[in-house]
């Protein structure tokens, strides 16, 4: 199976620990915004949402408080948002999502970047979801 | 877990239970156990038991499950699942919405207004009727005598509010946590005459009993409820069985230090961090030592921020995340430790079912949490208990580094006697009695019906 996981932290290495693929049959891309834990039979997008040095303070300053946060996550400053960004313009990654049969979302600010990914550029039968149990289990069902 | 004594009867004296746990095996979500292990002790006791859970498919994709314990359920308890929709369990992401994708919390908090039009309660409000319309089915093939409600989530309470209003069947409510009290910050959650408030309110003016897992949390609801206090118990988690006794001898060369638990939110993983990196430059032999974590990242089956951030830090710090243990499992994780790390978010009504089978296995415990917490009640006897002052990150330093010198020092027979000590924290021991006061109940009932 062609799996895309997108982990913007880069902690992948419990996941993939879970998932347990098969590196004969499953081809595992990772969409993150720094080098993966775990490179072993891994493909790494490694994204850079573009960021000035004004705005990015600004996300910092407001990421200090819950209000902030929250105030954060609804403006262009998200951090799911501009991940997101980074991912529409990577070429690379879109000729991924068309070969996926399996989209993972493994993050909250990897989220809107799959949910897109999955709209713009997957085939029709490929799957999606949000969360490790969620591709475990259609994971599984896929090898039965 | 104490064998509770078979109660062979004829199917037809033999008192029925209606069972009410959303988060019932193969669900490996907070409480799990408590379900688990009630709903066998009401089996082992002689009862026919039917329980009302959600369905499979609502634990494969989104929290995850362990089916160790699901093939532990007594196999003679009927197991219904109730169709259970809430878009918070909605993991394929062709389904959701823009609007959700680009903003998930706030779309999940408009969502919950809808959820709560049945019953007030986010995300669970919704199973309302389908809990209503299967616990009057159950009743009607085969009459229930009480019904137990788990919460959370509360709506869990509903089939015994059903049942006691249309056929006068009593019902218990077991709260796992509380309704209306954050534990955390010991704050009140819904003012009065809120929906909220209202709901639990006739609930606890109608229940036979309520049970509570601490004496904090218990005396909560009685200043809350005085006119019903005389039917509040405390039914304390435990531990099911004893961790595996170990032979393992610690060495001054390093020493294993475990946690075994969901690391959620609430939990401060990062302060745990901060005291042991400290530590390691206190001490030659935590220098030498490694955590080890086990566990699930968060409730939800995806990782919290704040530990998805402490990640990154691990490997520096001779930190290992070892992923999610079995229940079959957990027993012989215990053995690789030499020590255990009690990590738990602050509260005085915070106790943790993970303190009672950290203390059976004997093993020296630090304690980083408020010391105000209810587990601290748990382990204040214990020999070899570690508690901090405070969190600070030199307090916690300086647990560890006694902690460590106690877990070289403890001798076979020190652990021994710890493990014996421990002994009252059976489960059996806070559930048997409760069981055999309701069987009690229940025949008194039939009798006096039957005299009619």
């Amino acid at each position: 199976m062609n799996i895309v996981l997108f982990v913007p932290s880069g902690a992948v290495d419990s996941a993939l620990e879970q998932l347990a693929p098969d590196p004969a049959i499953d081809r595992i891309t990772v969409v993150s915004r720094s080098v993966p834990d775990a490179r072993d039979g891994v493909h790494a997008i490694v994204l850079k949402p573009a960021l000035s040095a004004l705005t990015a303070r600004a996300a910092r300053a407001l990421g200090g408080s819950a209000a902030g946060r929250n105030l954060l996550r609804l403006s262009p400053l998200d951090p799911g948002r501009r991940f997101s960004g980074a991912a529409r313009h990577d070429r690379e990654l879109r000729a991924r999502l068309a070969e996926a049969d399996l989209i993972v979302a493994l993050e909250r600010d990897g989220i809107l970047a799959a949910w897109k990914g999955v709209r713009r550029s997957a085939p029709v039968e490929a799957k999606a979801v949000y969360g490790i149990a969620a591709a475990r289990t259609l994971l599984a069902a896929a090898r039965d | 877990m104490i064998a509770p004594t078979p109660t062979p009867a004829p199917a037809e004296t033999r008192p029925h239970l209606l069972y009410v746990a959303w988060g019932f095996p193969p669900s490996r979500g907070g409480g799990v156990y408590r379900t688990w292990a009630t709903a066998n002790a009401f089996a082992a006791a002689g009862w026919d038991v039917t329980v009302l859970a959600a369905p499979r498919e609502t634990f494969t994709m989104s929290t995850g499950i362990d089916e160790s314990l699901e093939r532990t359920v007594d196999p003679s308890i009927e197991i219904v699942r109730v169709p259970f929709h809430s878009a918070a369990f909605e993991s394929d992401l062709r389904r959701w919405p823009r609007s959700r994708a680009t903003a998930p919390e706030l779309w999940n908090v408009l969502s919950s207004r809808r959820e709560r039009k049945s019953f007030p309660e986010r995300t669970y409000g919704g199973w309302r009727s389908a809990l209503e319309s299967a616990a009057l089915e159950v009743h009607d093939g085969h009459p229930v005598d009480l019904v137990l409600g788990s919460a959370n989530p509360h709506v869990d309470f509903i089939p015994g509010h059903v049942l006691h209003e249309r056929f006068g069947i009593p019902y218990v409510m077991d709260y796992r946590d509380a309704w209306q009290l954050d534990v955390f910050s010991g704050a009140r959650l819904s003012p009065e005459g809120s929906a909220v408030a209202r709901w639990e309110r006739e609930l606890i003016e109608n229940a036979h009993a309520v049970w509570f897992v601490n004496e904090p949390i218990l005396r909560w609801h009685a200043d809350l409820y005085p006119a019903r206090a005389d039917r509040f118990h405390v039914v304390a988690n435990g531990y099911d069985s004893p961790p595996e006794p170990t032979d393992r001898m610690p060495s001054d060369q390093g020493l294993v230090f475990g946690y075994v638990g969901t690391m959620s939110a609430a939990v401060p993983v990062d302060r745990l961090v901060a005291g042991w990196r400290l530590a390691r430059t206190r001490s030659p032999l935590l220098a030498a030592s490694r955590v080890e974590l086990w566990g699930h990242l968060n409730h939800a089956g995806i990782p919290n921020e704040a530990i998805a951030r402490q990640m990154s830090t691990f490997a520096e710090n001779g930190i290992t995340y070892h992923g999610a243990v079995a229940k079959k499992e957990v027993g012989a994780v215990y053995t690789r430790f030499d020590a255990l790390l009690l990590v738990l978010g602050t509260g005085r009504y915070v106790t943790s079912g993970k303190v009672y089978e950290y203390a059976a296995t004997g093993l020296p415990i630090v304690s980083v949490h408020d010391p105000g917490n209810a587990a601290s009640d748990v382990l204040r006897d214990a020999a070899a208990w570690y508690p901090v002052a405070d969190l600070e990150p030199s307090t916690i330093a300086d647990a560890l580094i006694d902690a460590a010198d106690a877990a070289l020092d403890q001798t076979p027979e020190a652990r021994a006697t710890a493990r014996e000590w421990a002994t009252q924290f059976q489960r059996g021991r806070q559930l048997d009695p409760q069981i055999a006061a309701l069987h009690t109940m229940v025949d008194d009932r039939r009798r006096t019906e039957a005299a009619r």
